[in-house]
Parts: C-alpha cells; structure tokens; sequence
C-alpha cells in the first residue's frame, strides 16, 4: 500500500512539474540565476546563513534547463522530504500506521512551489535541518553532551539558516515526547546551541539580524503571510508531528486506519489542486513564449488567465506581433495603458518591458528595462541568465563589441548557454532610427519615433492603441490621419473603424464622413444599433445588450472600461 | 615476515620511484628556450607602468588558455621565477621582497611560453619600481551601474599590498538602504563620512572614532548633504545640496543622464554641528556643485553654471571653475568669486576639481556638458597647473571611455581614478604615477588575486578614494549608527 501510494504520489508530482507548472517552477527558475563554477560564486552564497544549501540548490537548479531532469530533481527533493519526516516520526512513534501523513509536508510544498519567490532551496534546506534532527537524537548523552549539541547546532546553521529552528523546536519535544529522563536538561542545551549562531551572526554573516534569522525559511520573503502556501508548507512540518502526538492515544481499528490513508490519498492531491492557481504560471509561460514567438500560444494562454496588467500587456504584444492589434484588441479584455506599456513594479514587468522595447527595437529602453529587472529589486538573488542574454543581445545590437564580449564570457562560464551568441545566430532585430530624448511620456515618444519613421507599423499601431486606450480622440484621429496611409491595410481594421464611428458620432459629423473613411455597412449598422440602446437611458438593459452583442468593440471598451482612463476629461462631447 | 616486508618495499620503490619521474617530467623546467621578438597580449597589461614599492603582485593571464607558461621576475639582481598554467600567480613574499629591496629599478617581466616546438621566449615586460610608496588602502563603493533602482551594494576597503577587501558598511545589514559619497579628510581613515540614503537616511559621520549620524536637511537648501569635502584641518566639511534626477538616452551612445535642476553649497562645522553658507556659494541663479579645498584651507573651489532649465537644456549647462576665500580660524567666507578656469567657453564642462596635496595641480573631469560626467563616454582628466592656471589633458590617463572619479595619494606621487575603459559600462580602478616633474604615466589596473576576476565581475567601482590605513571602525558599529536616530543640524546665519 505505501509502494502503490508513493508510486501514485510520485506520478502526481511529475505531472505536476513537468505539464501543469512547468514555465513557473522549471523554466522561470532556471532563467532567475546563473550558476557559475567559480570560486566568487561560491564565496558569495557562504556569506549567508544556509548559504551551503542555497548553493547547492543554485547547482541543481542550473539542471531545470532539461524539464525531465528538472522533474526528477523535484521529485526526488519530494521523495527524499518523505523519507526523512517519516524517520522524524518514527523517531517520536507517531503516525506507525498512517504513512500518509509523513507525505503531508512533501505535497504541501507542490503549491508553496508555484510561488515566484519560492526557491528549491526553501525545501532543500528543510531536509537537512530534518536530517539534523535525526543526528541529534543519535547523540549519546556524555560528558560532552552540551559541547557536541551547540557545535551541531552551529554546523547545522551555517548549512540551513533559519531552518536551524525547525531542529531546535523537535529537539526540545523530542525527550518530552519520549518520556526521558531529564527531559528539561534538552532546554538548556538547545539555548546554549543558540550563542553561537549569535555569534557567527555579529562577527561573520554581514546581515541584518532578521535576514540571518529567516535565512532561507518562508519568513524572509516580504510577501509572506500565514496563510501563504510556503508558509503552510514550512509549518507543517511542525504542525503534524503536534497532531500526532495529540492523536496518539486514539484508539483506532485496522479498517478505520485504511480509511483514513485512503482518504487522506485523495484529499491532498484534492487539497494540493484546491491550492493551485494557474495564473502566475501562466503569465510566466506568456514571458517565455514572447521571448520565443510563440505568438498564437501567448494569445490562447491570455485567455485562460485572469484579467491583469501583464496578461493583457502580453496578449496586446502577441496580437501586434501576428497583426491584429488593429483587428482584434478589443476583443480582448483591455485594462488601459498600463496593459499596453506595463508600468514598472518588479523584476518580472520589467523583463516583459525589455521585451516590448526589443522588439520595437528601443534597444537603450530595453537595455534599461533588462537591467532594471536584473538588478534593481532584493528579491533577485543574483544576476540571471534570462536578464544577461537579454543584456548580450542589445550590446550587440548597440555594436558594444567589448561589453558583449564581457556578457559572452560570462554565460561561457555556465554549463549549458557556453557559446549561446553562437548558438543564437546572427538574426537580431534592428535597433530603430529615432531622435534622442528622454522618455517620460510613452505617447509622446511613440509620437516621435513615428515621425521619424512614419512607415513602422508597429509604432503606429502602438500609438494608435494607447490614444484609443486612454480615448484621446483628437490624437488617435490625427495619428490615424497622418500615417494610416502609409500602410498596405486592406480595410480599415476593425478597431479603428469603431473609432471612426465614435468620432462621427461624437463631432456630429454627416455622411460625407465616409466618403473619406470608408467604414464598412456591417460596423457602421452595428454602431447605428448600440447608439439606439445607449440612448434608450435603460441602463441595465444597455449593458446587458452590450455585453452580448458588443463585447468585442471599441466601444463597449469605452463605455465600460475595466479602470478608470485618467488623462482624458469627461466633457459632453466624450458622450461615452 | 621479513620477506614480506623487503618485497612491499620494493614494491613500493617500482611503483613510487617511475611515478616520481613521471610528475618531475611533467613539470619539466625550463632549461632552453627559443627567443622570439613579439609581446605576448597580456591582461592586464603592465607594460610600461611605474608602480609602487608596496603594491600587490601584479598577477596577470598570458592571454591564452591552458597553456603552461613561466615569468622570470628581475629587478636589481634579484630575481624569480613563477610557473603556471594561463595565469602568473607571483608568490605575494617573493614578490615583496623583490619590490622592497629594489625601488627606483627596473624591473622585467620575461614571459616564456611552453609551446609544440618548446619553451619560446616573448620579449620583456618592463616596468618601473617607484621609490614612493602609495597609500595602503582604497575605499570604493561596488554597485551594479543600473539606473533607477538598485539591489546590493556596499562600501568596501581595498589593502592595495595585498588582495584582502573587507566591507566598511553593507546595504544587507541596513535593509537595503543606498548608501555613497565616502570621504576622508585628508585620506585619515579616522575621519570618514557617508551618506545613507533611502532607509536609515542620514550622513554618518566618524570624527576621530566619534560616531554620529546627521539629518543635513534644513529649509534653506534643497536637499541634504550630497557631494563632501573635508576641510584639511578636519573641522569643516564642506557639501553641495543638490537636487538630481535622472533620466535614460532613448538613442545615445551615453546611456542615462544625472542631472541637477538645483544645487548650492553648505558648509558644515563639526564643532557646532551647524551649517552655513554664503550668498556666493548658495544662489538661485545658479548651480554651485562639486566643492574642494586648498591644502592650505584657504580657498574653497567649486564647480558653478548658470541655473537653467533641467532636463530641457541638459546639453547645455556647462561648468566652470571658481574660487572663494575661507577663514578657517572665523569660519568666514570671502566676499568675491575668482573665475579659476571657464571651460564652457571651450563648450566643455568641469566636475570632480581634487587638488593634490602639495597643492600645485588639480586633476578635473572635462566632458561636453552637464553635471554629472561619470556617464559620459567622452569624458576626461584634465590637469591644472594651479598657479599658471594652464590646463592639459591628462592624455597618459584617458581612453575612448568615461574617465572620471579620482582621487590623490597622501604624498602626491599616485592617483587612483575610475575608467569605463574596459567594456564601457563597469567602472574599475586605475593607478597612476604623478611624477616630481608633474607627469601622469601609463595607468594601471587595479590588481587583482585571479587576473580574469573583472571579465566576470558585475559591479562598478564607484569613487575610489585613498586612505592611509585600515578603517577601523566596526561594520556593527556603524550598523547601530545608521539604525539610530540621526541628529539634526542647526542651520546657522550665511557667513557673509
């Protein structure tokens, strides 16, 4: 039964890894660092507390570059966490006949996983310091008892961080638990244990005193709370040894224990799904597929995700990229500019930003954006490969021969992007012909770069876009005015026939209007239809007319956008 | 027994006495060698360079992989040899004693090469022995050159006769916070100040061991304390204030653009832990940055342009040079500004004026325009003879890239400055020697333990700053300071 469970479990975490959160917990992570067979590297972990066990992470993460192995690495992490809870159990005779309950701990760390600022190291870390346990109740108690258990302690600190307390706690209950003699005498020990990691802490680890005492438990993240999915994990390993020995004298019969195993079987996957959102997952997928090309995948993932700024600045960057922004935008959830541009808030938006940039070819914006994401938040632990080909590329592209030379020989020296320049080719997209500036306003900017190069179609629908987002109308009928001609369009794409229609409407202009922009009968009898509706003042059957059978334009957008639009004043002629 | 014994000893000898040949005859000395006249491409280079007595091995790569290699070290008699792989890693005793009982020599590199055919000969690598030692220590900001954010930085001291770098203060101890501008006075490890910027914010100043923490803010100036100067009798510092931003070049070869749209000077009293100015140096007409001192205290000079519009007419703001009389004894600020050097008639712009001990040059940063040149690629040094007023530029010491922040040796004869030469966007130190006829020589690269160690390094150097012995303040010490309260400055009467 435990044979068939485990076997069951393991395929459960496989699937997990490798098809469920495969972009968030084998790409996104491998692409977050850089491990480098250097003797700097390595210096650089042992300045923290549990530094042995986050380089040794560091080490088997740089293999995630093959999701198989990737997969067989988590699962075997899983694996071996059950392994060692079921000896700390053992250890306190808890749960002999629930083996379930020692896979709580490894499934609850599946969903504390999907966290972008999980690290394998969080779980890595809690197996030694459980395996430091084990060593500890091995310990004979002579004369020598109150010098080896503060050494192992320490030993234990330097290897685990903050997980050190997970030991201390156990160790406490342990002769408690156990009914020894002289169970208090374990307090003193575990005290004593503490001065020197104090110690080590002032004279050696150069941080502050809460970093050195949450190194590398749940608890030095700034986003974390106690309902947090590492949290939870982290916890548990405390939590269940508790319930057991709370359940412990609980007569059970054979049959009522099967029970219980099989149940429990089934709820923690239930549980582990329950807990499982596959929004960040999928934002991190859209990343990947963006840097790739992935264009159509990025659209049917943004579908399948919530709406936010990312998903739609990633969904807007795909539908550019294949040509239908103009055509089908607003078919689309749209959030206002921020879901265009992406306003900056941490490293993540700031790689996506890179990304726009690059393909429009700001390379400085990009350079700025890629290297802002790699630097500028504590949260990035070290500069990663993803930031640093990123930095190679528009070094390229800048002809900063000896900068990217630098960056080349930089990935040379890990294990699997040696030779990526080489490996990547020649192909990288131009950097575009602009004036100088500062760019402050995206619009403006973009106003600019048109001018210069009236005939990118990107920028224009770019500009286009945001005018429409924020409904600046003047402007986005100016800009479509000016360069629309410009470009080989068939038909005046949909979006911007809605707008004209707005326009009109709106400028109260005649007919004569289409002699100029020829908007098709369709879009111009579907307009007619929804003007009737709005101005039927039936506001709730407005809306529910509109949702049906206007979803997908311009101007359900306007009427009903998603936020509020903040540059453009209310005034009777926005009557939308 | 017995047998068995003699048979494992000789056992042993068949075994040990080939395997013992074989490592001697890997590790073959060179004995002959075929001469060849062609440098081998170095790095770092070290030709032609004068270096100080008290410098760390000049370790160096020979500019090819896996490849055994030796250099013979002469100088004087003395020589030695050193055998490697790729890199010539000098033994740091041989090194020094060689250094030691040689100033003044030459000394000469000879690099030999173990190639196909043999061991060949490259021809010399000659450099000069200074007789003047360099102060021990640098102290440097290591920062990520990003742009608007930053992530882990800390100010750090360099002992210069040996690789060992320890940090001064840390942003992981004092959650994040920025932390810049480190100054001594006069180089006096015991007379330090930095700026904490973000969390913590304050100026932390250590007087002769005293610790304190300050709030420079005051109504009068638009900022707290930025850009500091001791003044060499320890008791004033002088700041700017400046008010700056930042902005990114969508399409520059320069990459961001630091820039004031105000700035004045202050002068802060230690001994009454108040600040003043003067209407001279604290217009609003102007920009007054960047202030230095004579040797003699006499004279304050700092850097001033015309107020203009910012960024609008960034490329425009030019700098020039300027010069106020100071009491040291009153506290007393002259009542004129002598113009020292007017570079923005030139269309240049100066910053960073640092004066050297003896007080008969200054070294400055010219570059096309704006505040803040460390960014600008065609930025350079400049020396001024002070009392012709002749400037000319540093040629020894510049390249193609940002040539910037510098700094003088207690005794004159050395200048570390920071250059973006190598790749153009991470700044790393440079070694100068400034002769008694007031040359610059070829600069140096600051050495390091593994010779590639920058090729993989991503931070800058900001602000390399001598210092004559090891700071000794503890890190916790100072951690506790930027924790605590900061002490707010009492804003005295302009000193007019």
């Amino acid at each position: 039964m435990p044979l068939v469970a485990c076997f069951l479990l393991s395929g459960f975490v496989v699937w997990w890894y490798l098809f469920l959160n495969r972009h968030l917990c084998l790409f996104y992570r491998e692409q977050s660092q850089m491990f480098l067979f250097s003797r700097e590297y390595f210096w650089q972990y042992l300045e923290q507390p549990g530094g042995i066990t986050a380089y040794a992470a560091s080490f088997l993460t740089q293999f995630f570059y093959y999701p198989v192995a990737g997969a067989g690495i988590y699962l075997l992490i899983f694996l071996g966490l059950y392994r060692i809870f079921k000896q700390v159990l053992n250890e306190f005779s808890l749960f002999g006949r629930s083996f379930i309950a020692t896979l709580i701990p490894g499934m609850l760390f599946l969903p504390a996983s999907i966290n972008l600022q999980f690290d394998l190291a969080d779980e890595l870390s809690v197996i030694f310091a459980l395996s430091g346990f084990i060593l500890l109740t091995k310990m004979i108690r002579n004369r020598f008892y109150y010098v080896f258990v503060p050494l192992a302690i320490s030993v234990f600190y330097i290897l685990v961080g903050g997980n050190v307390a997970l030991i201390l706690i156990l160790f406490i209950f342990y002769p408690f638990v156990k009914q020894q003699k002289d169970a208090w005498k374990q307090i003193p020990a575990a005290i004593l244990s503490l001065s020197i990691p104090a110690a080590l802490w002032y004279f050696f680890y150069l941080t502050s005193f809460k970093d050195t005492c949450t190194a590398l438990t749940p608890f030095r993240y700034p986003d974390a709370h106690w309902a947090d999915g590492r949290m939870i994990a982290w916890l548990s390993i405390i939590v269940v040894p508790v319930a057991g020995m709370l359940l412990k004298n609980v007569k059970a019969g054979r049959k009522w224990m099967l029970s219980c195993n099989i149940g429990l079987i089934l709820i923690l996957p239930v549980t582990v799904l329950k807990l499982y959102s596959p929004d960040t997952g999928n934002i991190v997928k859209m990343g990947y597929d963006a840097e790739n090309g992935n264009w159509e995948s990025m659209i049917h993932t943004g579908k399948e995700t919530s709406v936010g700024p990312l998903n739609c600045f990633y969904t807007n960057l795909a539908l550019q990229e294949t040509g239908q922004l103009a055509e089908k935008m607003f078919c689309y959830d749209q959030i206002g500019t921020p879901g265009l541009i992406l306003d900056m808030q941490d490293n993540f938006s700031c790689q996506a930003k890179s990304e726009l940039f690059y393909r429009l070819g700001l390379v400085n914006e990009a350079q700025h954006y890629a290297y802002e994401s790699m630097v500028g938040y504590a949260s990035v632990k070290e500069p990663n490969v993803r930031n640093l080909k990123r930095l190679l590329e528009c070094a390229v592209i800048r002809q900063d021969s000896a900068l990217s030379a630098k960056y080349e020989k930089i990935l040379d020296k890990t294990l699997f992007y040696k030779d990526y320049a080489k490996r990547r080719g020649a192909k990288y997209p131009p950097a575009i012909v602009m004036k100088d500036m500062f760019i402050r306003d995206m619009s403006v900017a973009l106003a600019s770069i048109l001018e210069d190069n009236p005939g990118n179609q990107a920028v224009f629908e770019y500009l286009m876009a945001y005018y429409l987002l924020e409904r600046e109308y003047e402007k986005a009928k100016s800009c479509y005015d000016r360069y629309f001609p410009n470009f080989s369009y068939p038909r005046i794409p949909v979006h911007y026939a809605e707008f004209l229609m707005l326009y009109k409407r709106i400028n109260k202009l005649d007919d004569s209007f289409y002699a100029l922009y020829p908007v098709s009968r369709d879009i111009r009898e579907r307009f007619e239809m929804m003007d009737i509706l709005v101005s039927s003042e039936m506001d709730r059957q407005i809306q529910k007319a509109l949702e049906e059978g206007y979803k997908d334009t311009y101007w359900f957008y306007v009427r009903f956008p998603l936020v509020s639009v903040q540059t453009v004043k209310q005034d009777e002629k926005n009557i939308y | 027994m017995c047998k068995q014994s003699n048979r494992m000893k000789r056992t042993y000898t068949e075994i040990l006495i080939p395997v013992v040949l074989l490592c001697i005859s890997s590790c073959v000395r060179m004995q002959q060698y075929a001469a060849v006249d062609e440098s081998l491409n170095t790095f770092p280079d070290y030709s032609d360079i004068i270096i100080p007595p008290n410098i760390a091995p000049l370790n160096f790569h020979i500019g090819r992989d896996r490849q055994e290699c030796m250099a013979r070290f002469v100088a004087g008699r003395d020589s030695f040899d050193v055998y490697c792989r790729n890199s010539v890693v000098i033994p740091i005793r041989k090194w020094k004693k060689l250094l030691k009982d040689n100033p003044g020599k030459r000394l000469a590199i000879r690099p030999f090469i173990r190639e196909a055919s043999g061991w060949v000969k490259y021809r010399d690598i000659t450099l000069d022995i200074a007789s003047e030692a360099i102060d021990p220590y640098i102290a440097y900001r290591l920062i990520e050159p990003g742009y608007e954010f930053w992530g882990k930085m800390g100010i750090y001291q360099r002992c210069l006769e040996t690789f060992d770098e320890t940090p001064v203060l840390l942003n992981t101890m004092t959650d994040g916070s920025c932390m810049n501008c480190h100054s001594f006075c006069k180089n006096d490890p015991r007379k330090m100040l930095l700026h904490v910027r973000a969390a913590h914010s304050g100026t932390i100043l250590n007087n002769s061991g005293q610790l304190a923490k300050l709030d420079t803010q005051t109504p009068d100036h638009v900022s707290a304390a930025v850009y500091p100067r001791w003044h060499p009798g320890g008791r004033y510092i002088a700041f700017s204030t400046n008010k700056t931003s930042q902005a990114f070049h969508s399409a520059n070869h320069n990459l961001v653009e630091v820039y004031d749209s105000a700035s004045d000077l202050m002068i802060y009293d230690t001994e009454t832990q108040s600040v003043f100015t003067h209407p001279l140096i604290h217009s609003s007409d102007r920009f007054e940055t960047f202030p230095e001192w004579s040797p003699d205290g006499k004279s304050l000079y700092f850097c001033s342009a015309p107020a203009v519009e910012m960024p609008d007419h960034y490329d425009s703001l030019r700098y020039d040079l300027f010069r106020v009389d100071f009491d040291p004894q009153t506290g007393k600020i002259g009542n004129r500004t002598d113009t020292v050097l007017q570079p923005s008639k030139t269309g240049k712009s100066i910053a960073f004026p640092r004066i050297s001990p003896d007080g008969r040059h200054m070294v400055v940063c010219l570059s096309g325009y704006g505040t803040f040149p460390v960014w600008h690629r065609d930025n350079d040094l400049y020396l001024l003879h002070v009392e012709t007023g002749g400037l000319t530029p540093a040629s020894e010491l510049n390249s193609a890239e940002s040539d910037s922040y510098h700094s003088w040796s207690t005794n004159g004869r050395w200048i570390v400055f920071s250059s973006r030469r190598m790749d153009g966007l991470y700044t790393r130190p440079y070694i100068a020697c400034f002769d008694s006829c007031g040359r610059f020589h070829k600069p140096f690269l600051l050495p390091q333990k593994n010779p590639l160690f920058y090729d993989g390094f991503l931070k800058s150097y900001n602000v390399p700053e001598f210092v004559s012995g090891r700071i000794e303040t503890g890190i916790r010490a100072l951690e506790r300071i930027v924790r605590g309260d900061a002490t707010g400055v009492r804003a005295a009467k302009n000193n007019q």
